[in-house]
């Protein structure tokens, strides 16, 4: 399976009927986790940022940049977005704040993840 | 010390923004306060506490950063940077962060006019493997630097390593606030470290609650226990970040983060013990991750708060019958609760007294995640509380880490993401 880093890239195009006032293109192709090899979803941009905002931010901030004892997201990549958030809903502790990640992984479907990865990684370059 | 003024333009952080009115909720005496607000400052890094000369001068930490003052012109001066900052006055480069430590707490001397005393609680590695330090500085008369470093309490235990807890991370619990109260003296409010002896140990200073003179003498009257160090005002205290004095009867109150259930607000008493004791074999309880036990049964899974309280007290009143009871508890959730300051004057109209309560706001196992201002009236006696209500914000919410009412009235909020808003009432 290719990444999602180098799908990504290879496949950013502008959705219109998602478009908003922002330069950032609203949703992009990407492979979806689980889906067999070379077959690509719309990414929405918009409802990662919908997702992010509630469910994300109180911790790592509006701007993804950390606070407290909670990372930051800057500079994250889709691959890594993606990973960690898979690797917390299937139950696996990473670090000292797995036992948040976890539950709030838990209810995420493949899709979100995405969409969080894709508004993660081009929000906060 | 000669040092050199390093003023920045205010304009660089400072947000200008519009005040906007948000009618408050009515209480029942129709008295409620309408609240507006500006953004004092911003794109701070993680601020901390805030302390205010008569002036309107505010001293604040930046937990990485150090310690600065914002001027009355709206200049700031960077006073005391940590190790590895280069813009300020002086640099002391044993201060440092990790997780949850660093420079936190903030205070200015009652008699600041005369002695120019500011007292700063920073985590330090100046002995290993680290520690929570008091220090008390001396303020030059133009406000552009510090000097005269008196570290006043050296020995606040500090978490040099991770553990098998949710944010197990190095640098966990550390208390932070630090408060003159009405009766002269300093108390400083320090943290368990997950450390499960800690909170009930007669001479470790974490898990406490220090009450001591400006030189760090230990205060008259703080009745701790036969052999117990004297500076001990309460113990048995699990992460105290919030410590306000009740306007009409001097009481300290604290307000402290719960493990997975029940923040905690209690009326201190001298050589009070608030109960909390994370040990392992007792209490009905066996052995524990990492030999604490302070948020078992089930540390990283999601359940009931009320089992969790059953088997693992915020205050443990079957091993601690005399414990302090706390006069609220949340609903018996945990929320971080961190910061705490009376509301004084007669613009807060029928909040005049109330209790202003800070919480970071955390989701676990199906707790909302409760970003806010707490509203608590307090009873008399500090036993209880006769009402609670949420503050109706004028701005967004945010982790909110201080809380202090500055000389002009107004409540000052510093939230981690970087802000710190003033909030007016009229």
């Amino acid at each position: 399976m290719r990444s999602l880093a180098s799908i990504t890239a290879m496949f950013v195009f502008v959705m219109p009927a998602f478009a908003t006032e922002s330069a950032k293109p609203a949703a992009v192709a990407i492979e979806q986790s689980g889906q067999p090899d070379g077959v690509f979803e719309a990414v929405d941009m918009d409802a990662g940022a919908v997702l992010y905002a509630d469910g994300c931010a109180q911790c790592h901030g509006r701007a993804g940049r950390g606070m407290a004892s909670f990372p930051s997201l800057k500079g994250r990549d889709t691959d890594y977005i993606s990973n960690r958030l898979e690797r917390y809903r299937a139950g696996e502790s990473i670090g000292p704040n797995s036992a948040l990640m976890m539950p709030v992984s838990a209810e995420l479907s493949d899709a979100e993840i995405a969409n969080l990865a894709a508004f993660i990684s081009e929000d906060f370059r | 010390m000669k040092l050199p003024s390093r003023k920045l333009p205010i304009a660089a952080i400072m947000a200008t923004s519009i005040a906007a009115v948000v009618p408050t909720a009515s209480l029942s005496d129709g008295h409620a306060p309408s609240l507006s607000h500006t953004t004092v400052l911003t794109g701070l890094d993680n601020p901390w506490d805030m302390a205010f000369l008569s002036d309107g001068t505010m001293f604040f930490t930046e937990k990485c950063l150090g310690l600065s003052v914002k001027l009355p012109d709206g200049d700031v001066n960077k006073l005391l940077g940590m190790v590895d900052t280069s813009d300020y006055a002086s640099t002391a480069d044993d201060l440092f962060c990790e997780g949850q430590a660093g420079m936190m707490g903030v205070a200015v001397d009652p008699e600041f006019d005369d002695n120019r005393f500011l007292y700063v609680y920073s985590t330090s590695s100046m002995t290993a493997p680290g520690t929570n330090r008091l220090m008390r500085f001396t303020v030059n008369e133009d406000l552009s630097g510090v000097a005269d470093r008196t570290d006043l309490i050296d020995s606040v235990p500090y978490k040099p390593e991770a553990s098998d807890q949710p944010f197990g991370g190095p640098g966990a619990h550390n208390g932070g606030r630090v408060r003159f109260g009405p009766d002269g003296y300093l108390y400083l409010t320090t943290g368990d470290i997950h450390g499960a002896e800690v909170p009930q140990s007669p001479t470790l200073l974490g898990g406490k609650v220090i009450r001591i003179d400006r030189d760090g003498n230990a205060a008259e009257g703080n009745n701790a226990p036969d052999g117990f160090d004297p500076r001990i005002y309460t113990y048995g205290h699990r992460n105290v970040q919030g410590i306000a004095f009740h306007p009409e009867t001097g009481q300290a109150i604290t307000a402290e983060h719960g493990p997975w259930h029940s923040d905690e607000i209690t009326a201190l008493v001298p050589g009070g013990n608030g109960g909390w004791d994370p040990r392992p074999n007792m209490a009905g309880r066996g052995e524990c991750p990492d030999g604490y036990c302070g948020y078992e049964p089930v540390q990283m899974e999601a359940l009931d708060p009320e089992e969790r309280a059953a088997y693992m007290p915020m205050t443990d009143f079957v091993t601690y019958p005399d414990a302090m009871p706390p006069a609220w508890d949340n609903n018996g959730l945990s929320q971080g609760t961190s910061s705490a300051v009376f509301l004084t004057g007669d613009h807060w109209g029928a909040w005049n007294g109330r209790m202003a309560v800070g919480l970071m706001g955390i989701g676990f196992g199906g707790t909302p995640v409760g970003q806010r201002i707490d509203l608590i009236h307090m009873a008399e006696d500090g036993l209880s509380v006769h009402d609670v209500m949420e503050m109706p914000l004028p701005m967004g919410s945010g982790r909110f880490r201080s809380l202090v009412q500055g000389p002009d009235g107004a409540l000052y909020a510093a939230i981690d993401e970087g802000d710190i808003f003033r909030i007016m009432a009229e």
